[in-house]
């Protein structure tokens, strides 16, 4: 059914619910580090970190990789296009189930 | 671009009905957008025990003011609100200090957090400027500076409420109401505004921290 969605010409990185999840995720923070996605979503670490890849190359979320206290963390955080893509996503989500009622 | 499909000669609800599939496939996109914001929205952190603190130092102190005052004990007085407001400090660096160190929430909706520590800061450095500036002026007299951090509590509280919880704005309006009434009782102001000043930091803190804990476990 998700497929139809196609159709509409959506964006296809924000298809996949998992990165929808992340990019809502960050929509209401300033960032997020990726245990915090982790058990917010809860997806797996391998899972987590190929969806987070996906949105890093796309523009949409900038990740930053730090050690503290000698232990590697990974933030990441909605770039403005990012934001703009979430945006114009659930406007158009809206609109076709408006239209469909 | 979705426009010019809706416009298509098969619209929305065209043959094969992908449109129903489609608006059932958004339908559930934006209820799954709702659960996570629902799930993710309400962990904040608003460091409610400084209102907890600051509260119960002002339900204790406020009428013991009043009382020497009353008394006509002025070195009572100053030792009072002195040590009052150097404990009350010492006490939110200490535990901000070690809040700092081991956060208690993780995954904090960072945004609503900073939200209320600007207000927090506003309002107390709104109630520093002018119980400082405002005697030494002239235009506020020494005796109503309770006053003034009355109307930035009640400020303080009812802006948080506005942000985060509605119990804080309730508060707010609390502690508004009895600022006002302390202001026509000029030589009980302390009594009054202890427990109205007191119970709406301290009601509302002690939920919020409640609210900090079960989201821990």
């Amino acid at each position: 059914m998700r497929e139809q969605l196609l159709e509409h010409d959506f964006d296809p990185v924000l298809l996949s619910r998992a990165r929808l999840g992340i990019v809502t995720v960050l929509m209401t923070r300033r960032d997020a580090t990726f245990p915090d996605l982790k058990g917010l979503l809860g997806l797996t670490q391998g899972n987590l970190g190929v969806h987070l890849r996906k949105l890093e190359d796309e523009g949409y979320v900038k990740v930053k990789k730090d050690f503290v206290k000698r232990k590697p963390r990974t933030t990441a955080r909605l770039t403005a296009k990012g934001k703009k893509a979430f945006l114009a996503h659930v406007k158009q989500l809206e609109r076709i189930a408006r239209d469909a009622k | 671009m979705t426009d010019e499909r809706h416009s298509s000669p098969d619209g929305p609800d065209g043959p094969g009905g992908s449109g129903s599939s489609s608006g059932a496939a958004a339908s559930g996109d934006l209820g799954y957008i709702r659960d996570v914001l629902a799930r993710t929205e309400a962990r904040i952190d608003p460091h409610a025990f400084h209102f907890v603190m600051w509260g119960t130092l002002v339900l204790v102190c406020y009428p013991l003011l009043n009382w020497f005052e009353l008394m006509h004990r002025p070195r009572w007085m100053l030792s009072i609100g002195v040590g009052g407001l150097v404990l009350g400090s010492v006490l939110s660096c200490v535990f901000e200090i070690r809040l700092a160190r081991c956060p208690r929430l993780s995954g904090e909706n960072t945004f609503v957090g900073r939200q209320v520590e600007q207000i927090v800061w506003l309002n107390v450095g709104m109630g520093v400027l002018f119980s400082a500036i405002g005697p030494a002026s002239g235009l506020i007299p020494h005796q109503a500076v309770q006053l003034v951090w009355g109307f930035a509590y009640a400020n303080m509280a009812y802006m948080v409420g506005v942000v985060y919880r509605i119990e804080y704005l309730v508060a707010g309006l609390a502690i508004a109401v009895g600022t006002l009434a302390a202001w026509f009782v000029p030589p009980y102001r302390g009594f009054i505004l202890g427990p109205f000043m007191g119970l709406g930091m301290i009601i509302p803190g002690v939920m919020a921290e409640r609210r900090v804990a079960r989201l821990r476990e």
